[in-house]
């Protein structure tokens, strides 16, 4: 069953990485690179818009061997949705306001499975000096991380105003 | 576990792998034979967990085919960073038809990426890593790890005997340096028996490296008067390793201030040749 109310992961513009322990994401919409912790990356490959967060729960259950709350896959839909790794849905304006506080305090400390984790990656200083700023039209400019314009080609092919 | 700085060059890498696949389509859809140079070409090989970001798509195309691929970009809806080059313009000697030739084709996702043999590209970075004034202490690492994974059958005589002496000489300093700074090995090769690199080479670059301000296009920041005036300083002298390759010269042991004080006109000349460049691709 397909439903606008079950949660369904973002994939155009997406360029994706599978790590061992985690899953790299980079959105090329807004140049942002995340990091999805195992938890958070389970749910996300499970948000295929034909399960619901009940689904979800029960299919890491089967994966992880211990019990999980509603409660954890909401906490990773929220912070999916935020980041926008997620299509607009019901689920995604449900899941908003859910606090981690509020999920660590309903499933308990002692939870076997780690809380879903969306970290953000900051362009190291080293990567940007690797781009050279040359551009043949502004659309190019804005993945000129560390150049002097993200929007502007200027008169000489340069990332600048 | 791995850190955010290796998080950040892996998902880079896979970014620019993609990139790759999608401009070489486009362009090879539209009829025209990319080749490209470092990049990926580089990062290749390098161990893993030693990785550096790739940065932009560095693409050269034949004169015949610039107007054309320029067309192409032009037109691409997405933001892929590509610098593209009119031919190898000053960075090899060798006629691009012949590096055509030579050239080899590498297998990135499910497409085929033109790249120049690694003799041909050992070259061509060592004389880019040059004229960027030894500016890139990180990026002599391309040098070092092009060599330390080189075949067996890497042909130094195809590497280093192409291209004149002068320009040869050049190419050996740059492998001196990855030896020197880096622990290249460079025992069994044809750089073992090489003269010592000249002194004025190396107080050059560690300069270079200690200096906080890296040379950036003036064009770049002409309306920030301060880091303007800072880039200034820098080229007041010129740097020595980019007036000595811009200038065609020699890598010999004696001072370089002719170099510098040629490369200042030099300078004004390769601005109006650039300019009109530019002047091109907006008009295509």
């Amino acid at each position: 069953m397909n439903s606008s109310r079950n949660p369904l992961a973002r994939r155009e513009g997406l360029v994706v990485q599978e790590m061992p322990d985690e899953v790299l994401v980079y959105d090329t919409s807004t140049n942002k690179a995340h990091c999805l912790n195992k938890t958070a990356a389970f749910v996300w490959k499970s948000c295929d818009g034909s399960h619901t967060v009940n689904d979800i729960a029960g299919l890491m259950e089967k994966e992880f061997g211990a019990n999980v709350p509603d409660d954890l896959v909401w906490l990773a839909i929220d912070q999916l949705g935020k980041d926008d790794l997620l299509e607009a849905s019901e689920a995604v304006k449900t899941a908003n306001g859910i606090s981690r506080r509020e999920v660590i305090r309903r499933i308990g400390i002692a939870s076997v499975i780690a809380l879903p984790v969306v970290a953000s990656l900051v362009a190291p200083s080293s990567a940007l000096a690797a781009v050279s700023c040359g551009c043949v039209n502004p659309t190019v400019c804005g993945a000129m991380i560390g150049c002097p314009s993200l929007v502007n080609c200027n008169g000489l092919g340069i990332c600048a105003p | 576990m791995v850190d955010d700085d290796k998080r950040w060059v892996i998902i880079q890498t896979t970014l620019h792998k993609d990139h790759l696949e999608r401009v070489f389509k486009l362009l090879r859809g539209g009829g025209v034979e990319p080749l490209l140079i470092k990049g990926w070409a580089a990062v290749r090989h390098y161990p893993e967990g030693e990785g550096r970001t790739p940065g932009d798509l560095d693409l050269c195309v034949s004169p015949a085919q610039f107007e054309k691929a320029i067309k192409i970009l032009k037109a691409l809806e997405i933001s892929i960073p590509v610098d593209i080059h009119l031919g190898l313009r000053h960075l090899d000697t060798l006629p691009l038809e012949k590096l055509l030739e030579r050239s080899e084709l590498i297998r990135v996702g499910e497409s085929d990426i033109r790249i120049l043999c690694d003799e041909d590209h050992l070259r061509v970075m060592a004389v880019h890593w040059l004229n960027d004034g030894g500016a890139y202490r990180e990026k002599l690492k391309d040098i070092h790890f092009a060599v330390e994974d080189r075949a067996e059958d890497f042909d130094w005589d195809k590497c280093l005997n192409a291209v004149d002496v002068r320009r040869r000489r050049w190419i050996v300093c740059a492998i001196l340096l990855s030896h020197k700074y880096f622990g290249t090995k460079i025992e069994n090769t044809p750089i073992a028996g090489e003269k010592e690199l000249p002194r004025w080479l190396i107080r050059a670059i560690e300069k270079e490296w200690a200096s906080p301000v890296r040379l950036q296009p003036v064009t770049s920041i002409f309306i920030d008067p301060k880091r303007l005036w800072q880039q200034f300083r820098k080229r007041v002298p010129p740097n020595p390793l980019q007036a000595t390759i811009e200038l065609g010269g020699d890598f010999d042991r004696y001072p370089r201030a002719i170099y510098q004080t040629a490369d200042i006109f030099y300078r004004i000349f390769a601005t109006r040749k650039r300019l009109r460049i530019v002047s091109r691709i907006r008009k295509i």
